[in-house]
């Protein structure tokens, strides 16, 4: 847990939040292993809350890597961004990874923009439909736009998230097709959602586990 | 965030993931879909009743008004695309980024209460994924034509130039951009050749092999161009791709050749028309050239002689001193009584005297002025007998060493040039070793195979291979490289007349055979000198078969022969009777005409030019009044005379001293195979 | 009868959540708890539970891999692999080594289901 979060979740409820992630991501391997009709073998994913600084710094700002991101707004109880980001020469493998066959680059690159889409698309959802089931809410999710710059230029997407500084980082790794493709999801919510998620997940606890000290 | 709809009145409209907007007939905004209230950050409440100039007061809306009129008035439908207007509204994607999008404007047929439907797509993604497209393939071409070291031009159906990379800039000497727009043509000097390239690209949609063309720079300079081109199509659009290679080397090179060969062929002309009319002056200068050269070989020798002259005075002093000494000892005995020791004296004096006599005579017979005489020679023996003249030339510090083959071969050379040689090798060692050192003279026989005889400039065979080592300074690789050339010396003046190796050089060709120099700075210097083997046998020069005489036998042709040296008319003679020839010799001019002016058959005149009183040519001329068609074979001593043959009549051919009798045997054998 | 049943999941609430269910379906059968493979494979040192539950996405050793441990050790435990992760590959291998597969979340309907085989094998021993 970082310090420098505004947001405080105790063990338990930091336990739930990554049993959800877990369910959430799980779900979107499934999906996009019946999307691409392959096999998509799916490592545990590992869940932070960092603050913005770190979330750039972790996904290459220091290197000035290039970022390709799948982004869906959300809106509902909670309301926010998520976004699928890749290193930009990792989302041409996921591209292959999905797409299949011996493809030239240039083919590739035609179809980037939309396998990148629809792919994300599949993934945010599944991730973030699960989540809010098991929430027992209902999210409005946005289609997917594909982004492209440095993490400093995702992390200030304009209208700002008025989320201050907390960032939900989840890295996962799966392989498709002998590929392996690894990133991360983000999840930036505004203020009053970051304390309606707490709230939610004590909900949660309490749904699955009985009363328990928190 | 975009302010949300709190209601959806339409929730088919606000599902569509495009914007829809209705208007009624006053242009009035009537319905306005989420998707809308999300890329224009204006929610419904706040546009409807409005007109879209109210909605987007920033916006230049011509083009859409005038779609909106067409549609309500006239029921057309326009299409507006981001190709031709840019970003049409101001819209916004989720994530803020620009959202580039294409408009339709529709009529809506009964539409109760709208009259126009505008329907807005995002493109965006489609649009980016071209542009990278369109960048990464400039790139790739970029990549290798703006780097391409040859002027790439791409030109259209009508041979404008549209784009050219650098090279193209560089070569002709334009600025970026004013070639495009220009006929390609206007690069060419040689329009014609380019026109017709040009036509056979567009026909057979390439340059079979690349054309030379001669190309014009922007500053008027030529330079020389390969074009190789092809034709291609791309969306219905013909393109020629033209590729220039800069040619100006090999041109250069070519041009250069021709130019030299030119240049040599004028230079051949103008002699060919010197010798023509001034043949006689020729021929003075070939005898006065013939008197020089004696006459050096002379100075040669008193070069050499002078050279002698220190050591053989000091000697004579010796031999004086002990001639004059054991007589006044033998004053001085009689005078004192003791007759008995004179004899003793007279003896040495007699000794001294003898001494004395034969190196007067060997000085005489060095210095006697006799003509070329080859003989077969013992070189050990030779050497042997002027191996006082040469130790004594040699001076105090120099070390003589003799070593002798036994069981040499003899050789067949004019003894008197070879001593000449010698003495003068001699001397070339001693001056190389101002400290004193070790000279050399070494004999031994030698068989050298086809590649061995090759290094050293001779014939596969038998020879006597001659050697003088020096343990002096030695020569550097540009003096060895002259050492043989006429006049070249390395001694100081008034010290040397730099013919002495020349001569050598000379006298050793002439006998067959070849001399050379090994030597290295600080390490000494070794002359080879190399003569054939003489076996007694009369076709003496030769250890394999001749190989210009391929039946051997020729049909008893008569052949005559004018030569005055000697040596050079018994070897042509000799190689003729080899030959199967009939030969009648004649010494000279007259002897020869007197010859031609009989009625004896002769089939082909072999002659010298320069024979004493009347010359070859003159001989030639006379004889070609009564004997038109005779052949004729010129012997000649003077290279520059060889190289053109325009002085030459029909049926007269040149041969140029020295040459082998192999060259001569064919030369004499081609000339009586035509037309025999 | 009174079975003990074995609980093995990084996650306490997933524990949390299963000891729930049990304890409204077998509220006096014995509960062992363990966050990690190589705890479990400690306490089943010096028990022997009936039944085993078992995480498949663990760190470490994996839920199969600690399977295949206990199958060696204690033949006769029933065994059922818990997870998100409904892969072809995860379940063949389950089903392989004669374990059941359990989807997560893990509703008590289905654990119920499973719970109801175990003890039926059980009794047939």
């Amino acid at each position: 847990m970082n310090a420098s979060t505004p947001i405080h979740l105790s063990e338990l409820e930091l336990d739930a939040l990554t049993e959800l992630v877990n369910l959430g991501i799980s779900q979107a391997a499934g999906d996009l292993a019946m999307m691409v009709r392959q096999e998509v073998v799916l490592s545990v994913p590992r869940v932070a809350l960092v603050g913005r600084d770190e979330a750039i710094h972790v996904l290459g700002g220091a290197e000035r890597k290039d970022l390709v991101a799948v982004h869906q707004v959300f809106e509902g109880d909670i309301i926010g961004r998520a976004l699928l980001i890749f290193p930009e020469a990792k989302s041409l493998e996921l591209v292959r990874a999905v797409v299949g066959g011996d493809l030239s680059f240039e083919d590739i690159i035609e179809l980037e923009q939309e396998a990148l889409s629809e792919t994300g698309n599949v993934i945010l959802n599944g991730c973030l439909g699960t989540i809010a089931n098991e929430l027992e809410r209902s999210l409005k999710i946005s289609l997917p736009e594909v982004l492209h710059g440095q993490s400093a230029d995702l992390f200030e997407l304009d209208p700002p998230p008025e989320s201050g500084d907390t960032v939900m980082l989840i890295y996962i790794h799966f392989a498709v097709r002998e590929r392996d493709i690894d990133g991360h999801i983000a999840m930036l919510l505004d203020m009053p959602s970051l304390a309606v998620l707490k709230d939610l997940l004590t909900a949660y606890i309490r749904r699955v586990a009985g009363d328990v000290q928190t | 965030m975009a302010e949300k709809d709190k209601s959806s009145q339409y929730p088919v409209l606000d599902a569509v993931n495009a914007g829809m907007i209705v208007l009624d007939v006053d242009r009035r905004v009537v319905r306005w879909n989420a998707w809308m209230s999300s890329a224009s950050g204006r929610g419904r409440e706040e546009v409807y009743g409005a007109c879209l100039a109210d909605v987007f007061p920033d916006s230049s809306l011509g083009r859409l008004d005038t779609a909106i009129t067409a549609a309500i008035t006239r029921g057309l439908s326009g299409l507006l695309t981001h190709a031709l207007h840019g970003q049409l509204l101001p819209l916004r994607t989720r994530a803020g980024r620009e959202l580039l999008h294409d408009i339709t404007v529709s009529s809506i047929r009964d539409g109760s209460d709208g009259k126009c439907l505008i329907h807005i797509v995002d493109v965006t993604m489609a649009v980016r994924r071209e542009r990278y497209l369109r960048d990464r393939q400039k790139a790739r071409y970029d990549a290798v034509v703006e780097n391409a070291p040859d002027a790439i031009l791409t030109l259209d159906a009508d041979g404008i130039i549209r784009l050219a990379n650098n090279a193209t800039q560089t070569q002709f000497g334009y600025d970026h951009g004013e070639l495009i727009g220009q006929p390609a043509a206007s690069l060419f000097e040689t329009k014609e050749l380019w026109e017709a390239a040009w036509r056979c690209i567009l026909e057979q949609a390439q340059v079979p092999h690349p054309v030379e063309l001669t190309a014009m720079r922007k500053d008027g300079s030529h330079g020389y161009v390969e074009l190789s081109a092809s034709r291609w199509k791309n969306d219905n659009h013909v393109h020629v791709t033209a590729i220039l290679r800069d040619a100006g080397e090999r041109r250069t090179a070519e041009m250069e050749l021709r130019a030299s060969e030119e240049r040599f062929r004028a230079s051949a002309k103008a002699l060919a028309e010197l010798n023509a009319t001034l043949e006689q002056r020729v021929i003075e200068r070939t005898n006065q050239l013939l008197e020089a050269e004696d006459a050096l070989r002379q100075s040669q020798k008193m070069e050499a002689i002078g050279q002698l002259t220190g050591g053989i005075a000091h000697d004579f002093n010796n031999l004086l001193q002990g001639i004059v000494g054991a007589l006044n000892m033998v004053q001085k005995r009689m005078t004192e009584g003791r007759i008995s020791e004179v004899e003793r004296f007279l003896h040495g004096a007699v000794s001294s005297a003898q001494r004395a006599s034969t190196l007067t005579h060997r000085l005489l017979a060095f210095s006697r002025r006799q003509p070329i005489d080859p003989r077969p020679i013992d070189v050990n023996a030779l050497v042997g007998s002027i191996e006082e003249l040469v130790r004594r030339s040699l001076g105090e510090g120099v070390k003589m060493v003799i070593s002798g083959a036994d069981d040499l071969w003899l050789t067949r050379c004019d003894a008197n040039q070879l001593e000449n040689a010698i003495l003068n090798l001699a001397i070339n060692a001693r001056d190389a070793m101002p400290d004193g050192g070790t000279l050399t003279i070494s004999t031994v026989n030698a068989s050298f195979d086809a590649a061995q005889a090759l290094m050293r400039d001779l014939q596969a065979g038998d020879y006597v291979v001659l050697r003088i080592h020096d343990t002096g300074v030695g020569m550097p690789p540009d003096v060895q490289a002259r050492a043989f050339d006429p006049f070249f010396t390395t001694k100081p003046l008034g010290k040397g007349t730099g013919l002495g190796l020349s001569m050598i050089y000379g006298f050793a060709r002439q006998a067959e055979g070849a001399v050379r120099i090994k030597s290295e700075v600080g390490n000494g210097t070794t002359i080879e000198l190399s003569l054939p083997r003489f076996d007694g046998n009369t076709s003496v020069v030769f250890s394999e078969p001749p190989s210009a005489a391929e039946d051997g036998t020729g049909n008893n042709e008569v052949v005559l022969v004018a030569e005055d040296e000697e040596v050079v008319r018994l070897l042509v003679v000799e190689v003729l009777n080899d030959l199967g020839y009939r030969v009648l010799e004649a010494a000279d001019g007259r002897a020869a005409l007197r010859i031609l002016q009989s009625a004896q058959k002769i089939d082909l005149f072999v002659t010298d030019i320069g024979l004493p009183e009347i010359n070859g040519r003159q001989v030639v001329d006379a004889a070609r009044e009564i004997r038109s068609s005779l052949k004729v074979l010129f012997m000649t001593g003077y290279a520059e005379v060889a190289a053109d043959g325009q002085f030459l009549e029909k049926d007269m051919e040149l041969i140029a001293k020295p040459f082998t009798m192999d060259k001569l045997a064919a030369k004499i054998r081609e000339m009586l195979s035509v037309g025999a | 009868m009174s079975l003990t049943i074995l609980i093995v999941d990084d996650s306490k609430l997933a524990r949390m959540s299963v000891v729930k269910s049990l304890k409204a379906l077998h509220p006096d059968w014995t509960r062992l708890e363990a966050g990690n493979a190589e705890e479990a494979l400690r306490l089943t040192q010096n028990s022997n539970p009936d039944i085993a539950l078992l995480d498949f996405n663990m760190p470490g050793l994996d839920g199969l891999d600690l399977a295949a441990e206990l199958r060696d050790s204690h033949p006769r435990m029933m065994i059922a692999l818990i997870s998100a992760n409904r892969q072809q590959d995860v379940v063949a291998r389950a089903e392989a080594m004669q374990a059941s597969f359990l989807a997560k979340p893990l509703t008590e309907a289905a654990l119920a289901v499973f719970l109801t085989k175990a003890v039926d094998a059980r009794e047939k021993d």
